[in-house]
């Protein structure tokens, strides 16, 4: 109230001495407030109403104007000025590793795009690994099981409150200390390899009959999806649900053996080796990358077990009775009714989460992966040109998370409710 | 039941009765059916084996604070010696030896700052001047150059009184002028509105990292030719410019839940606009955004660790000098669990603080 009487007092010049609180004060302020508006707003706050806004903005345009003439004169006096041609020019400074064959002697255009698409790897697979953990921590935040849901509920409280950098040094210093030095890497099956540079797998190669495989491939999927429509007919039909998952997975099993024993198709299979100090062969997964996807499915994994939890308890608890009482079972129910209901929810926080997501992975310049914004920072030491290249950061990730909205617009287009 | 509670003797439930309780909560909460008995064996071995495991690490195997480096290198366990070793390498970096106690001190007065900006009942302007006077005396006390103390450039202010100064301060600046983007977003002017919607999007799509590097390279080409800003300003501009965007986002959400019918009714009473927004719009609207704005706060503190990416040396680099040291390699888990644990205490004491908050916001209703 004392608050009150104040501001009322002092849209008066008359009384520019704060009176004293007490009702007396209270009922000179508003003696002298013209208490009914009139019809309109007053000319006064018309005013104001077109005054602020359009000082604050000249303000900003002031600003603005002020910093990039500031800018001219500061590139100016170094003898430069805004210019993208450099993109063009040899970068000469190597990275940590690339999709893309890469040598320093390409151009700073082509470091960014490798740096891009490394971005994009990381962003991706911790994607899925932080969905996956998502959705099973956050059902078993809703579990029955007492033990479950309280231990899924302290993974989440703790990530909550640890900072994402710290999971990823930790976890980085932990594996690189923790693993062996490359010449005593640990073997496993198949040939995989488990050192403190990385993980070396094994990887096919095409020998020949590519095209047969392609084709293979091709007619397995167009089975699948009409044997997957042909069970739902006739579940439609007769309320009898055949298996799915079972005979795709052994057709494909038996299409991929036809295929390697009659010799239409040679598969060989690259070892990774050791050679020096380095492996060679196979596909190689750095540790940065597997630092940085970890930690980063780990972070993003309490956040969406959170958002998951939110999204079941959004379902009103009948819809899971009922589906019991239909005779569906527990994994069903969840499957069918609770998941698809809760989706609905999800969507929007989910579609922030990956956004963030995506962003998170800048912190990878911490432990040396050459992401987008650890080449962007090497480019610009060595050639001096901040806006430039922040530019085409900020210009990269402004669509990155346009389509990632666009993403989830679509989705809730899919998810909605319909014909109701 | 009610007969059964009848005849039960004054002194409380028979054993047996309290045991078929907790047989019954057991038997629904634990080993409701053979899935949930083979999940809850199965996470019982788990947690008693990591649980062991971590207790004779942590305290059976370890050496005690008071211990000696000779006896971690003897010991299988954690070497929590390390951490007494090396806590001053870890609380202030870089910070000359004999000018510490100056970090200390800084850190307790914007710590004591923080304590009563949250607890004391002293209003908006009581905060705005505690902020500005305890981020003056910190400034001054880290900086030296006045009575008699020896200045210290910024760039060895590291540790606690880094990320205090940075998160408090960024943070203290960052919200009111995310209420004011929010209310200019929300005000109906369609070029503020325009202006407010286009910064807090764009902001909110960069990643902090490329923001700090904006701080770091671009922030002292905007300024006059001649001019020079510290690292340390620059990076505190920064982060205010970049969480506003994020308090904005909070307070709109709250403003978006605020029903038109109170300012219609405000003013119909004869209020002003400005008087609208201050007494009837804002404190309704910023009480709905509180757990928002407690994400924020949270997210905004442990954020602000990123700065280690830009070469500012914050508690996570610090403690990286520490375990760089080649006689305490081997102890980096320690100081990760370390640093781990106050931000752990830190943002659960914000969540606290908020939940009170929140509780009190309803009770005053």
């Amino acid at each position: 109230m004392y608050s009150y009487i104040i501001m009322l007092s002092t849209r008066d010049p008359a009384s520019e001495i704060v009176p004293a609180p007490g009702s007396q004060a209270f009922a000179a302020g508003v003696l002298k407030e013209p208490s009914p508006p009139p019809p309109g707003a007053p000319l006064r706050e018309r005013l104001h109403r077109l005054l602020w806004p359009l000082v604050v903005l000249l303000g900003l345009v002031g600003l603005g104007v002020l910093g990039a003439r500031n800018v001219t004169a500061n590139l100016a006096a170094a003898g430069m000025e805004i210019d993208f041609s450099f993109l063009w020019q040899q970068a000469g400074f190597d990275v940590s590793e690339s999709l893309i064959t890469y040598s320093p002697r390409d151009t700073y255009a082509y470091v960014l795009l490798v740096g891009i698409l490394n971005t994009l790897t990381a962003a991706a697979v911790t994607l899925v690994l932080a969905s996956v953990i998502g959705l099973v921590v956050g059902i078993a935040m809703t579990s029955s099981n007492w033990l479950v849901r309280n231990l899924a509920r302290l993974y989440v409280e703790l990530l909550r409150n640890l900072p994402k950098l710290l999971i990823v040094i930790a976890l980085y210093v932990a594996l690189v200390r923790g693993l062996p030095h490359i010449k005593a890497a640990w073997t496993g099956p198949f040939g995989a390899m488990l050192s403190n540079r990385g993980l070396a797998l094994p990887s096919p190669m095409i020998g020949h009959g590519g095209l047969w495989l392609a084709l293979a491939a091709c007619l397995w999927l167009v089975g699948w999806v009409f044997w997957a429509r042909a069970v739902k007919r006739h579940q439609d039909a007769t309320g009898q649900r055949r298996p799915v998952a079972l005979p795709v997975l052994v057709a494909g099993l038996a299409l991929y053996a036809g295929l390697t024993m009659s010799g239409l198709v040679e598969i060989g299979w690259s070892m990774p080796k050791l050679t020096g100090f380095n492996v060679s062969g196979g596909i190689g997964l750095s540790l940065q990358f597997a630092a940085l996807v970890l930690a980063l499915s780990v972070y993003h994994g309490g956040q969406i077990g959170a958002i998951v939890e939110g999204g079941i308890l959004a379902t009103s608890r009948g819809q899971h009775e009922a589906a019991l009482a239909l005779g569906l079972s527990r994994l069903r129910t969840m499957r069918l009714i609770v998941l698809p209901q809760a989706l609905r929810v999800i969507t929007p926080p989910l579609g922030n989460q990956y956004s963030n997501l995506l962003k998170n992975t800048s912190i990878a310049l911490a432990i040396g992966y050459s992401d987008l914004l650890s080449v962007v920072s090497t480019s610009v030491n060595q050639t001096f040109r901040p806006i430039e290249l922040m530019t085409l950061v900020a210009l990269f990730f402004l669509i990155a998370n346009l389509l990632i909205s666009a993403g989830v617009n679509w989705c809730n287009h899919v998810f909605r409710i319909r014909g109701r | 039941m009610t007969t059964l509670a009848e005849t039960a003797p004054v002194a409380g439930p028979p054993r047996s009765r309290r045991l078929v309780t907790a047989a019954r909560w057991l038997r629904s909460n634990l080993f409701s059916s053979w899935w949930n008995t083979l999940l809850t064996g199965l996470v019982l071995y788990g947690v008693v084996t990591f649980v062991a495991k971590a207790l004779n690490w942590g305290v059976v195997d370890a050496v005690p604070f008071s211990g000696s480096r000779a006896e971690c290198a003897a010991a299988s366990g954690a070497c929590w010696a390390f951490l007494r070793e090396k806590a001053n390498l870890v609380l202030t970096g870089t910070y000359p030896e004999p000018e510490r106690w100056r970090a200390y001190l800084a850190s307790a007065v914007m710590i004591a700052a923080i304590l009563a900006f949250a607890k004391a009942p002293i209003g908006v302007a009581g905060r705005a001047v505690l902020v500005l006077v305890s981020g003056v005396s910190a400034y001054l006390l880290l900086r030296g150059g006045v009575a008699g103390l020896p200045v210290v450039e910024s760039h060895r202010w590291n540790g606690l009184p880094l990320i205090l100064f940075l998160s408090a301060f960024s943070m203290a600046a960052a919200f009111p002028l995310g209420v004011v983007l929010a209310l200019a977003r929300w005000s109906g002017q369609r070029g503020l509105s325009l202006f407010a919607v286009g910064y807090i999007e764009a902001v909110r799509a960069i990643p902090m990292v490329a923001v700090l590097f904006a701080g770091i390279f671009i922030l002292p080409l905007l300024l006059s030719r001649g001019a020079a800003i510290e690292p340390v300003a620059a990076i505190l501009i920064v982060l205010t410019l970049f969480y506003a965007a994020y308090f904005a986002e909070d307070v709109r959400g709250g403003l978006q839940a605020l029903p038109k019918g109170q300012t219609e009714a405000a003013a119909s009473l004869g209020l002003s606009s400005a008087q609208r927004t201050r007494l009837i719009v804002l404190p309704q609207a910023l009480r709905t955004a509180i757990p928002g704005i407690t994400n924020s706060i949270i997210g905004s503190f442990k954020d602000t660790s990123l700065v280690a990416i830009v070469g500012m040396h914050d508690l996570l680099s610090t403690a990286r000098m520490a375990y760089a040291d080649p006689q305490w390699q081997a102890y980096s888990l320690e100081a990760n669990l370390a640093i781990g644990l106050f931000y752990f205490i830190c943002c659960w004491l914000i969540s606290e603080r908020a939940r009170r908050l929140g509780h009190g916001a309803v009770k005053a209703r």
